[in-house]
């Protein structure tokens, strides 16, 4: 049976806790074939910082920090989210030079900051509204988001912030 | 060289498992400096995170490439059942597809979302257009309660 566990000095990685796969001999496997590896950032190991379920999400925002009073991470984090109308969407309409076509690759796109998720939409024609609702999404049907289920990691995942701040290894 | 490792009573956070950055003393350093430790309850002002991202098997085990990752075939039915290891409640269906390199066609959709998700399975149903999608299961460590 391999080695699965090594809290100590590994000649790959020095001082640390680790995890390896099934299998594998964490002593002198791969990195890879870690399932924890203390060598990463505070920022690369994937943390549950906090997450819900809402049976709808309409044009406002939910702060993902309220439970537990939990602080500010100080960067906008990663959030992965799942709700009903999920996938791409297509739609077009019109005649001659006045046809119209729109295709968008995800219609469940969610605006994130470091403390708040919200349902946004694309729509080119309206400017003054930028989420979604069904009422706005004439073509092709309801777009508004709802059961969304979604997890907040631990990870920074905005422009300015995926540096070795977060990220390096040591 | 700093204390990387604690297993025991930390003063800030009890009985656990507790692993820091580099250069940061286990035993004393603010929490956000943390790169594991055990779920204590914790609120407060510092960062307090429920525990590592997991993934759930499917019933059967890991696929060919040792991935957790199951393909949902909803190119007839428009449901189908998926069955994974009760790693207990709350758990977070997620999936996708590859999509095409040319329009789907007008006035469509594509997607897969879960419903009548338990600690043992969920239902995918696709939205719109038939397809085969790939799904994977996260644990949420929600504890049971709709927003942690």
């Amino acid at each position: 049976m391999a080695k699965r566990i090594l809290i100590g000095n590994r000649t790959s990685g020095g001082y640390g806790f680790y995890v390896s796969k099934l299998g594998a001999d964490v002593t002198t496997c791969d990195k890879k074939d870690l399932l924890f590896d203390s060598t990463q950032g505070t920022g690369g190991t994937g943390q549950v910082y906090a997450g819900g379920f809402l049976s709808s999400l309409g044009n406002t925002t939910q702060s993902f920090l309220t439970t537990g009073s939990k602080p500010n991470l100080g960067y906008i984090p990663l959030v992965i989210t799942t709700e009903d109308y999920s996938g791409e969407w297509s739609a077009s309409w019109g005649s001659g030079y006045q046809f119209n076509e729109r295709w968008q690759s995800r219609v469940d796109m969610i605006e994130t900051t470091s403390s708040t998720i919200a349902p946004s939409y694309l729509d080119p024609s309206i400017n003054s509204q930028d989420r979604r609702s069904s009422n706005e999404a004439v073509y092709g049907g309801s777009h508004a988001c709802t059961n969304i289920t979604f997890i907040v990691l631990a990870i920074p995942c905005a422009y300015g912030y995926m540096n070795s701040t977060y990220f390096v290894e040591g | 060289m700093a204390k990387r490792v604690l297993v025991g009573n930390r003063t800030v956070g009890g009985y656990g498992l507790y692993v820091s950055k580099s250069g940061s003393p286990v035993d004393t350093c603010d929490t956000d400096e943390l790169t594991f430790w055990t779920d204590s309850g914790e609120t407060g002002s510092n960062f307090v995170a429920k525990g590592v991202h997991q993934t759930v098997p499917f019933t059967g085990g890991l696929d060919s490439n040792g991935s957790p990752v199951v393909t949902i075939d909803l190119s007839s039915a428009t449901t189908l059942t998926l069955n994974f290891s009760d790693l207990g409640d709350e758990t977070f269906g997620y999936g996708g597809f590859v999509q095409g390199s040319i329009n789907p066609g007008s006035d469509s959709k594509k997607g897969v979302y879960f419903t009548s998700t338990d600690s043992d399975s969920t239902v995918a149903n696709r939205v719109g257009t038939a397809g085969t999608f790939k799904g994977v299961i996260f644990k949420s460590l929600s504890a049971g309660i709709a927003l942690y």
